[in-house]
């Protein structure tokens, strides 16, 4: 319908002009937008323009999200390229614009990718990569094995 | 195992800030409800910030054989699934190998009860299990489940108040027939297994759901299928055998009483489609033709001022002599043999096509037509002959209308229309005059177009896509 042009303005005051349909996809621009039909600048608090214009990209990519199974195929594809483009900085940067956004697509990809880092770590390994810092004292940290000792029996291990 | 043969290659970095701990509570649930649930436990163990966060996942995928042992599972699951607490839980998949689960799922699932929108139990012993309701739950998805208690998918499709999808399959439910009862359904999907050791105690298939807008079966073991209050414009796709094993006349008229009170539950419906199991005829051409006249002329046909099933376009398989004679069908269409599907609803050009064409052609020359030119004609009405040349062709506008009321092929086989032709002496045909001629006519567009104009409303009364 619409080749209508919506500005959309990041917290560090980057301007980015898109479609209408592609700002749709954002759904929190989309709700704007139908309580309000004649916005044409939306200021995005709470995300910085790097991370916005990924966004953006996510969406134009995904603009039409059709059903054919080449289609979903190369969509597919399209979003793996895109996540590894990524590091894990970036990545939680985009999970929480994904959800601020609401972009659910977007948000189910990242979160997969994370996991999948996830999957492939041990515990100790996960703390290291993410920078969690163990605040456990030992005592405590062997009685949380021990709760789910089943979960923890190979765990030390990596998975191959 | 070392680092340097991590697949990844994205996270060589380590990151200063524990960024991914400051992410909010759902958001890291959410990408916990991407990891197996041994996965998702063992990240309690990185810090007190994570220590219970796996219990609060939006979905769960619970596989009993992915675990190591049977306390493995009860302790994951008894933890999960604690009374005070379960409430997080939108999506359950629960696959359970065995019977020796059977008490902790059943309480598994009622911790769960109050919240969840879609549940999914594969291979599931339930026995007699009574819930008391599933007040959100929208999808309901049973593969293998085993019931004991007499209707027991009934109650339990009837704790359900706002069920909208519902697919079983392979579940046996011995010995009572299969019975769904829901107001809010839209959308049933049955197909039992052909190894299901429970084949010869599935009686039956019965079906009462007002809003269903796609139903589906795939079943080869019930031998009756009852359909009551099917919505107008409702999607059907049908692959039935009757539970007959051979084709032959005597099995198909065995079942016919079944078969056309199944069909006259169906007589809404808007897209038929039949697969080409379904009341295929034995290959043998002469057994077959000698079955299509029989069953035309059925002896023990029933009360014959009953309308039978009337579709205005059946998409059927290759050798539907058996619909034919049970239904009366404006045209047929003959799918593949995988069931293939077009649109073949009536189109602009209707009046260009063929058999049209032929039909006002062979008005116009004074064709006395009989039953025989139509298999599926409508049997009961009166023979509509052009008795009177002269008056036939003043009518030939109002004829073309009739026309497209007569049965009809649309995809014409050669030959088809006379392959019968001469031989009727069992149908009385009476001549008619011409002002009957004009009355049928105006009853039949004008029941056609209340036809019409009660389908339209329907449809913009119910906008909704067929999806499974």
């Amino acid at each position: 319908m619409s080749s209508n042009k919506i500005v959309l303005t990041s917290s560090d005051g980057e301007s980015f002009e898109v479609e209408e349909v592609v700002a749709r996809k954002l759904q929190i621009v989309g709700h704007m937008l139908e309580d309000d039909c004649v916005i044409n600048e939306i200021p995005l608090q709470n995300v910085t323009g790097d991370i916005l214009s990924m966004v953006i990209e996510y969406c134009k990519t995904h603009v039409d999200e059709e059903e054919s199974e080449e289609a979903q195929t190369k969509l597919k594809t399209w979003d793996e390229e895109f996540m590894k483009k990524f590091d894990i900085k970036t990545l939680l940067q985009i999970i929480l614009a994904a959800n601020y956004l609401n972009v659910k697509g977007l948000l189910d990809l990242v979160s997969q990718t994370i996991a999948d880092t996830i999957k492939d770590y041990t515990p100790e390994q996960i703390r290291e990569v993410f920078g969690v810092e163990n605040d456990y004292t030992e005592e405590e940290e062997a009685e949380v094995r021990k709760e789910n000792a089943w979960a923890f029996d190979e765990a030390d291990t990596p998975k191959p | 195992m070392v680092d340097s043969e991590k697949p990844s290659t994205i996270l060589c970095q380590r990151l200063e800030e524990d960024r991914i701990s400051q992410l909010p509570d759902p958001l890291i649930c959410q990408i916990l409800s991407h990891l197996l649930p041994k996965e998702a436990v063992t990240t309690s163990v990185l810090s007190t910030r994570w220590r219970s966060l796996w219990l609060l996942v939006p979905n769960l995928e619970l596989y009993s054989k992915e675990f190591s042992d049977s306390n493995a599972f009860a302790s994951f699951g008894d933890k999960f699934f604690h009374f005070d607490r379960v409430s997080c839980l939108d999506k359950l998949e629960l696959a359970i190998n065995g019977n020796e689960y059977t008490s902790f799922i059943i309480s598994w699932i009622e911790a769960a009860v109050k919240r969840i929108v879609s549940l999914k139990l594969v291979e599931a012993v339930l026995g007699d299990v009574e819930f008391v309701s599933f007040p959100r739950l929208k999808t309901m998805h049973l593969i293998c489940v085993w019931v004991s208690k007499d209707a027991a998918f009934n109650k339990l499709v009837s704790c359900c108040p706002v069920l909208e999808d519902l697919l079983i399959s392979g579940c046996a439910n011995a010995p009572q027939p299969l019975r769904v009862h829901s107001r809010s359904l839209k959308r049933l999907y049955i197909g039992h297994c052909y190894y299901s050791t429970q084949v010869d105690s599935v009686p039956g298939v019965v079906i009462d759901a007002p809003h269903l807008c796609c139903l589906s079966i795939l079943d080869s073991t019930s031998k009756s299928f009852i359909i009551n209050n099917l919505e107008y414009n409702a999607k059907f796709d049908v692959s039935v055998t009757f539970c007959l094993k051979v084709f032959d006349e005597a099995s198909i008229l065995s079942r016919r009483g079944l078969i056309r009170s199944f069909l006259s539950g169906i007589l809404k419906v808007r897209d038929l489609t039949i697969y080409w199991q379904t009341f295929q005829n034995p290959p043998d051409p002469e057994g077959t033709s000698q079955t299509v006249a029989e069953a035309q002329n059925p002896p023990d046909a029933e009360d014959p001022n009953s309308p039978p099933p009337y579709f205005k376009t059946l998409i059927g398989p290759k050798k539907s002599y058996t619909i034919k004679s049970i239904l009366k069908v404006e045209s047929i269409i003959h799918g593949d043999e995988d069931g293939e599907l077009e649109d073949y609803s009536w189109g602009e050009d209707e009046t260009g096509d063929v058999a049209v064409e032929y039909m006002s052609r062979m008005i116009k020359e004074g064709h006395k037509f009989k039953k025989e030119d139509w298999h599926g004609g409508v049997e009961n009405q009166p023979l509509i002959t052009a008795c009177l040349r002269t008056k036939a062709e003043k009518l030939t506008a109002k004829q073309k209308g009739k026309a497209k009321c007569k049965p009809k092929m649309k995809t014409k086989p050669q030959g088809e229309g006379k392959s019968d032709g001469g031989e009727c002496s069992k149908i009385h045909v009476k001549n008619l005059t011409a002002e009957y001629i004009f009355r049928e006519v105006e009853r039949r567009n004008y029941e056609h177009s209340l036809k019409v104009q009660e389908m339209n409303y329907e449809h913009s009364l119910k906008g909704e896509r067929c999806v499974w």
